[in-house]
């Protein structure tokens, strides 16, 4: 489904040139679950912006499903990115003006999907998360644990061939966070392709292969099953 | 002081632009406003700055209804002083323009106004000198004052009191022995020189037909304009009515317009309510007066709806500050202390540059109107005392609601408060914007309809010719053959000139203050009625462009025509006439021509009857039509000739459309005035705008970016971001069109031509506003989303 080869970036500033990624390749197949682990810096929010297309790298080639995207411009990426990838932060990213219904919803309303049929998507996917009962609710009316069950609703609610996590379970305590990782698993055994980035070992266990950063480069791939 | 001004200093650091979009919205608000302020009393004050001035009453007159006139007679005076018990004192001045020389040689200033005045005139009206000293019972024959500009004009910097001065065509020499104070305040009593009132003749102390004398007089304390009026009917049974030699009885002959009336007015209620003609000075317009003082009002409520908002919208970030000190116990009462400090100090920065301001914005008005507002505002005067408190109250009613709001926060909560509430709909901000944009549409909507009423009639069809028209004015040549003579030759060079269509002798152009009543009847008419007459040579409708509609022109080989008569259809509407070529009126004067109705006065009036009666001789206006639009080579021939032919002789010079436009000239000014300060009024909101958009979206970003990864295009943040600032001009015009709608209605109400207002003048306010709206908003989103909206996504 991914496959790169020799991504570069570069982020320059006035006094510093840093290189975020370097010559960097690997193969992501359709229906894996995949860590991205590696110290601070290392690059991996990097990576995961640019497999998300939120950002263009500055060299080497991106497939996704066998397509070349790495010179698409803004417009051809957005469109792309809507009706493939989800998207869960760390720190959830939710819209604090709008209702946990109104989050959820609003890729369906960017994917142009009409009112009714958004509602039942909407609902369909709060009910599978568990939160059904806070659909109007505000996101700092709910503790982290449910703001994050209400990010992964948002990422899955257009029904994405990939969903991208940076440290989901990051803000998260023990409990919360296994709990988000039993969803992503369950969304992984439903065959929605994972790329997650995450600091802890434990997480890294629910996936099935953990690839390894160092300075922009990949230095190992372990295979978990 | 230091805990108020670094936090002050800090903030304006970290929110450069944001501060001083605050601060300078402020500084135009409490600067424009302090100007219309400043003019709005000076209007209003004309005339108040004469010690007593509300015991100071004018006299004017009328007979043969060609008035009421401003001035009467010169008898009244002595009369009154001799005879009425509410007068203190009076004075008379009659006024010229003779030309005056500062040396016998050198050319001669025209144009300039002097009172002739008497004993009492400084008794009535109190000044003060600049240089020499008043003689405060009135000038020695000889003896001139002069005021400071003329002064000025004359001697430039040099001493002007002890110079000499030569008056008229004789070359009189008056010596200058005091020159006036120069007062910011307006005065309809405005001399650039006096001189002494020479001894009345005998015909000025016996006629009650002989006026042109201003008359004031001073009422004593307990006197009033009642007991004047009361003594002037006396003086009409008593003295007028046996002088007239009328046969009828004096009940009879009070109400005849034949009879002499006397009109007593207040002099401060002069400036805006007279209505006399020969009124020396032009009067001022209260509905203009009030329209700017309003939007003075609406200018500083502008700038301080700014501060309002903007300081509320920022609230976010302060209200942890201030939640924090309430934490560690800070009582609320000095939390609102705090803040109004700050907003004062604001206003005070603001004041500070509105100083400079002022002076900008004057400047500006004068560049683009090309007249000034008011003279130059006096440095360092009551004004600025006013200044001062203008803006302590403008720091204070702007900080006292941003301070009860931000102070209001229970003190644990405010971390979160802002955002706790999920959707943080800030009512009153929304109302602040609405009335904004409700005060900007509505200005600019009065001002599009004032521009265009100025427009339709500067282009309305007058009914003849108002370019290319240059009137030539000798007013010697009325009583002195030799200088008609002259003129007349004058007149043949001039229509020898190939620039020249035709000229026309006349005694009187369209646009003339001369007043002529003829009195006309038909045999059908129980009474005749006086109509304006205007007498004309033969080519005096080729030379204006009338327009003949019936009938025939004059003819100068037609001896009969001395006794023909060309009406416009107004005057034949008013005789009544059905059949108006050849109908005899008075008996023997016959109607032979009629042409369409042409505008004499201004456009405020409906056109009244004229008529042109066939007067080949003994006229002192020579009209000029010359063709090509290219006067300047003809007027200094026309100069170069003047001074061959007639040496010594000031004729008159004048466009015909500008005596129109001088009759229109108080309608310019509010013309000028508001669209320059509407224009002042859409800055400072699109100022306002543009901070709440840069905060919108400041405060929005991470949602922008949150919007961008989930696939929203840019259309729809830009649909996000002005949606509700649209949503609120909307809800603004539907309040404000209304409103102006009708309000400037009033105003056109006292024209008697003028535009209608159609559904596009509403368009274009409405379309105008918008885009400035959808501009502002739209270039400041572009802007944001031009960085990567994962950029605004990481700063989280
Ligand atoms: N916008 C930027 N401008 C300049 N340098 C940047 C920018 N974004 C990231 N970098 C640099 O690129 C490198 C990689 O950053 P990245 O955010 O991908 O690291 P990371 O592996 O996600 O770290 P962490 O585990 O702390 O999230 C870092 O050295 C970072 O300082
Ligand atoms: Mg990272």
């Amino acid at each position: 489904m991914i496959k790169i080869t020799e991504l570069q970036k570069t982020y320059r500033t006035e006094e510093v040139e840093t290189i975020a990624l370097n010559k960097l390749s690997f193969e992501v197949k359709e229906g894996e679950f995949v860590s991205v682990m590696g110290p601070s810096g290392c690059g991996k929010s990097t990576l995961l912006n640019i497999l998300g297309l939120l950002d263009d790298p500055d060299g080497g080639s991106f497939l996704f499903n066998g397509i070349e995207v790495a010179h698409f411009n803004e417009r051809k990426r957005a469109d792309l990115r809507k009706r493939n990838i989800g998207f869960v932060f760390q720190s959830f990213n939710l819209i604090d003006e709008l209702t946990v219904f109104e989050n959820v919803e609003l890729p369906l309303i960017y994917l142009g999907v009409k009112g009714p049929e958004r509602k039942q998507r909407v609902e369909k996917v709060l009910d599978k998360m568990q939160i059904m009962h806070r659909r109007n609710h505000y996101p700092q009316q709910l503790s982290g644990g449910q703001q994050q069950r209400v990010a992964v609703a948002r990422a899955v609610v257009n029904n994405p061939k990939l969903i991208l996590a940076d440290e989901p379970t990051g803000n998260l305590d023990s409990s919360n966070g296994n709990e988000v990782m039993t969803l992503l698993t369950d969304l992984n055994e439903q065959g929605t392709t994972i790329i997650m980035v995450t600091h802890s070992e434990h997480d890294s266990r629910y996936s099935h292969r953990i690839i390894r950063m160092l300075d922009g480069q990949t230095v190992t791939e372990n295979i978990l099953i | 002081m230091n805990t108020l001004i670094k936090p002050a200093l800090r903030q304006l650091k970290r929110y450069p632009v944001f501060s001083l979009i605050n601060l300078g919205g402020l500084a135009i608000g409490i600067a424009a406003s302090f100007i219309l302020l400043v003019y709005t009393q000076r209007e209003l004050s004309t005339d108040h700055h004469f010690r007593d001035a509300d015991r100071i009453a004018r006299i004017g007159t009328d007979f043969f209804q060609l008035g009421p006139f401003a001035f009467s007679q010169p008898m009244l005076r002595p009369l009154a002083i001799a005879s009425c018990k509410d007068v203190e004192d009076a004075t008379g001045f009659d006024t010229k323009s003779d030309p005056v020389r500062t040396n016998r040689q050198d050319r001669a200033f025209t144009g300039i106004i002097s009172y002739l005045i008497d004993s009492s005139f400084f008794h009535v009206f109190s000044h003060e000198a600049a240089a020499g000293a008043l003689p405060q019972n009135g000038l020695a024959p000889g003896q001139a004052i002069l005021s400071a500009s003329q002064a000025q004009k004359f001697f430039g910097g040099k001493q002007a009191v002890g110079q000499t001065i030569y008056v008229g065509k004789d070359l009189t020499p008056y010596t200058v022995v005091a020159v006036l104070k120069e007062t910011f305040a307006k005065s309809t009593i405005d001399p650039q020189l006096l001189l002494p009132q020479p001894r009345r003749t005998a015909e000025e102390t016996s006629s009650w037909w002989n006026v042109k004398t201003y008359n004031y007089v001073k009422l004593k304390p307990q006197g009033s304009l009642a007991g004047l009026n009361a003594w002037l009917e006396r003086l009409r049974q008593k003295v007028v009515y046996p002088a007239s030699g009328s046969t009828d009885t004096y009940a009879q002959w009070k109400t005849k317009g034949t009879s002499v009336f006397f009109y007593t007015e207040h002099l401060t209620d002069i400036y805006f309510h007279s209505n006399l003609k020969f009124d020396d000075n032009p009067g001022g317009n209260l509905t203009q007066v009030q329209l700017l003082s309003a939007i003075s009002i609406l200018l500083i409520l502008l700038a301080i709806i700014n501060y309002i908002n903007l300081v509320t919208a920022r609230s976010s970030i302060r209200a942890k500050e201030i939640g924090l000190k309430k934490t560690f116990g800070a009582p609320r009462r000095t939390l609102i202390a705090q803040l109004l400090k700050e907003s004062l100090l604001f206003s005070t920065l603001a004041m500070l540059l509105s100083c400079g301001l002022i002076q900008v914005i004057l400047f500006l008005y004068q560049y683009s109107t090309g007249a000034a507002l008011t003279g130059p505002i006096p440095f360092l005067s009551a004004n600025y005392l006013w200044l001062i408190l203008f803006s302590v109250a403008i720091g204070l009613l702007a900080g006292i609601y941003p301070a009860i709001y931000l102070t209001g926060f229970r003190a644990g909560l405010t971390v979160r408060s802002t955002a706790g509430s999920g959707r943080n709909t800030p009512r009153l901000r929304n109302s602040l914007v609405t009335l904004q944009f409700a005060i900007a549409i509505g200005l600019l909507f009065v001002s599009l309809v004032v521009y265009s009423q100025l427009q339709y009639m500067k282009n309305k069809d007058k009914g003849f010719r108002s370019d290319g028209v240059i009137l030539l004015q000798d007013v010697q040549a009325l009583n002195n053959l030799d200088i008609t003579r002259k003129f007349q030759t004058l007149r043949h060079l001039i229509d020898q000139q190939s620039q020249v269509t035709s000229t026309s002798l006349c005694a009187g152009a369209p646009t003339g203050s001369t007043l002529m009543r003829g009195s006309y009847r038909t045999a059908a008419m129980q009474k005749e009625v006086l109509l304006q007459t205007f007498p004309v040579d033969e080519r005096y409708i080729t030379t204006l462009g009338l327009h003949l509609t019936d009938g025939r022109n004059f003819d100068k080989n037609l001896l009969s025509d001395t006794n023909s008569l060309i009406l416009n259809e107004s005057a034949v509407a008013a005789m009544g006439l059905f059949k108006p070529i050849g109908a005899l009126l008075n008996g023997s004067e016959r109607v032979i021509g009629v042409v369409k109705d042409f505008n004499y006065t201004s456009l405020r009036d409906k056109i009244g009857p004229a008529v042109l009666r066939f007067s080949p001789q003994g006229n002192s206006i020579l009209a000029i039509h010359i063709a090509g639009g290219h006067p300047a080579a003809f007027l200094d021939w026309l100069q170069q000739t003047e001074q061959n032919i007639l040496p010594g002789e000031n004729l008159e010079t004048s466009f015909i459309d500008d005596n129109f436009g001088r009759l229109a000239a108080k309608e310019k000014l509010l013309g000028q005035a508001i669209s320059f300060f509407t224009v002042l009024a859409i800055l400072l909101a699109t100022l306002g705008l543009i901070g709440l958009t840069l905060f919108t979206i400041e405060r929005r970003t991470k949602e922008i970016g949150i919007r961008k990864v989930l696939g929203a295009g840019n259309g729809n943040i830009l649909r996000l971001i002005s949606g509700n600032f649209i949503r609120l001009a909307l809800i603004a015009s539907a309040i404000a069109l209304p409103l102006s709608w009708w309000l400037i209605h009033r105003w056109l109400d006292n024209f008697a031509y003028r535009v209608t207002i159609n559904a596009g003048l509403l368009l274009l306010t409405e379309g105008l506003i918008l885009s400035i709206a959808f501009i502002v908003i739209g270039a400041l989103t572009l802007r944001a989303l031009a960085a990567n909206p994962v950029k605004n996504l990481r700063t989280e």
